[in-house]
């Protein structure tokens, strides 16, 4: 009954596909569309980077943990592990080295110039576009 | 990228990535590709189930090497798309349970040991899936045309009058009860979704996936379809489409996938306990 109610309210705006009634499957080319199945879902063997128990020896990735490098993984649409607490450290190590970089810098701009050339100070000492991407696509650093 | 051996001394340079699992009938006409070139999958067969296996250089697997890799999009972009088109290729005539992506084995022999320790339940599995492939439904929204959806199906009655501070609270709830109602009528697209694809599909589940905004899924749902039932599903959802069109929802379906979302055995905690 409902179902003839959608149609008879509808028909009038009725969309109109090659094969009449039927839509067409796509495949899931998108990058996103692959990674998402096939990172998050299929048959887990592991969930560690090296196991080695009895005679069977096993390396598998976690892979959830390391694509923590957020800023590629956003760049290709994932952003599924943001929700998923295992790797709210993930990028501890990035995130140290960033903290580092950006310290060194504020304290050569500090020792050599005002506070007004700041921006074109960081360009000048050489953080690479890479760099300033992660500053930019990982907002969890600015609050580290 | 470094010597084997600084990776670990004496061991091979080698091990066996797995695809997915096939009864070992299945194990003929492999695609002639896999992860890296030169070396085409291959069968390890352990009684009446075969691993669809390809070797690979472990030192790109690596610890070290392995979290450069993953940030390499290009690296990761093609190891992910061979380990799809592998799956893709086997799926268009036997039943095949997915691994997920980058389970490698050290030898041959563990591959064997995990086939004949879980023989029982990747049996059944396969048998379940026999016949079936899985296939993405999904929804994507057109906000602004939601909202006037919802608006008019609420029919939320004008504000009082009142002052400025009045006004903006009432403005504040106004938008936070569109949430809501948008929230509750995307929940009720999704089981309209789920009640029309039930009676074709074997199975229908949830994904987990959360997309990235303006690129919002209101609807993504994996069927398990018997291959003789496409053009009902494809019918069932040009209904949905021709429905939600004009509310804000444009349905599409993807695939056929392998059926990753209907394998969902976790391994390891057998691995681990026996």
């Amino acid at each position: 009954v409902e179902e003839e109610r959608m149609r008879s309210q509808e028909e009038g705006t009725m969309v109109r596909y090659d094969d009449e009634d039927v839509l067409p499957a796509r495949r899931g080319d998108s990058l996103a569309d692959v990674l998402e199945r096939v990172l998050d879902k299929g048959i887990v063997v592991a969930g560690d980077i090296t196991i080695n128990l009895l005679e069977i020896e096993l390396l598998t990735i976690k892979l959830r943990l390391l694509i923590a490098s957020v800023d590629k993984a956003r760049e290709i649409g994932i952003d599924w592990w943001e929700h998923d607490e295992a790797l709210s450290g993930g990028k501890r190590k990035d995130r140290r080295e960033l903290e580092e970089r950006v310290q060194r810098l504020e304290e050569a701009l500090q020792g050599t110039q005002g506070n007004g050339e700041l921006e074109s100070g960081k360009e000048t000492e050489g953080a690479s576009a890479r760099d300033r991407d992660e500053e930019e696509a990982d907002p969890r650093d600015g609050r580290a | 990228m470094g010597e084997p051996s600084t990776y670990r001394n004496g061991s091979p340079s080698t091990g066996w990535y797995a695809y997915g699992v096939v009864q070992a009938e299945d194990i003929q006409d492999l695609p002639s590709e896999g992860l890296e070139s030169g070396r085409p999958p291959q069968a390890v067969v352990e009684d009446d189930l075969g691993a669809i296996v390809s070797e690979v250089d472990l030192a790109q697997f690596a610890e070290d090497q392995l979290e450069d890799n993953l940030r390499d999009a290009t690296w990761l972009e093609s190891r992910v798309r061979a380990h799809e088109r592998v799956l893709e290729a086997l799926i268009n005539d036997r039943p095949v349970l997915p691994m997920r992506f980058g389970t490698i084995f050290r030898d041959e022999y563990g591959v064997r040991a995990l086939l004949s320790r879980r023989r029982d339940d990747l049996r059944s599995a396969l048998d379940d899936l026999a016949g079936t492939k899985e296939w993405g439904v999904r929804a994507f929204v057109e906000q602004d045309v939601l909202e006037r959806w919802v608006r008019r199906r609420s029919a939320t009655p004008p504000p009082p009058p009142g002052g400025e501070g009045a006004a903006y609270l009432g403005a504040r709830r106004d938008q936070r009860e569109l949430e809501l109602d948008i929230e509750r009528a995307s929940e009720d697209v999704r089981r309209r979704a789920e009640a029309a694809l039930r009676p074709v599909a074997r199975a229908v589940r949830r994904r987990g996936a959360v997309a990235s905004p303006g690129d919002a899924r209101a609807v993504d749902l994996a069927v398990l379809l018997p291959d003789d039932r496409l053009s009902e599903l494809q019918r069932i959802v040009a209904d949905l489409d021709r429905w939600f069109r004009r509310r804000g929802l444009r349905f599409e379906i993807t695939g056929p996938w392998p059926p990753y979302s209907f394998v969902t055995m976790d391994l390891s905690e057998d691995i681990r306990a026996s």
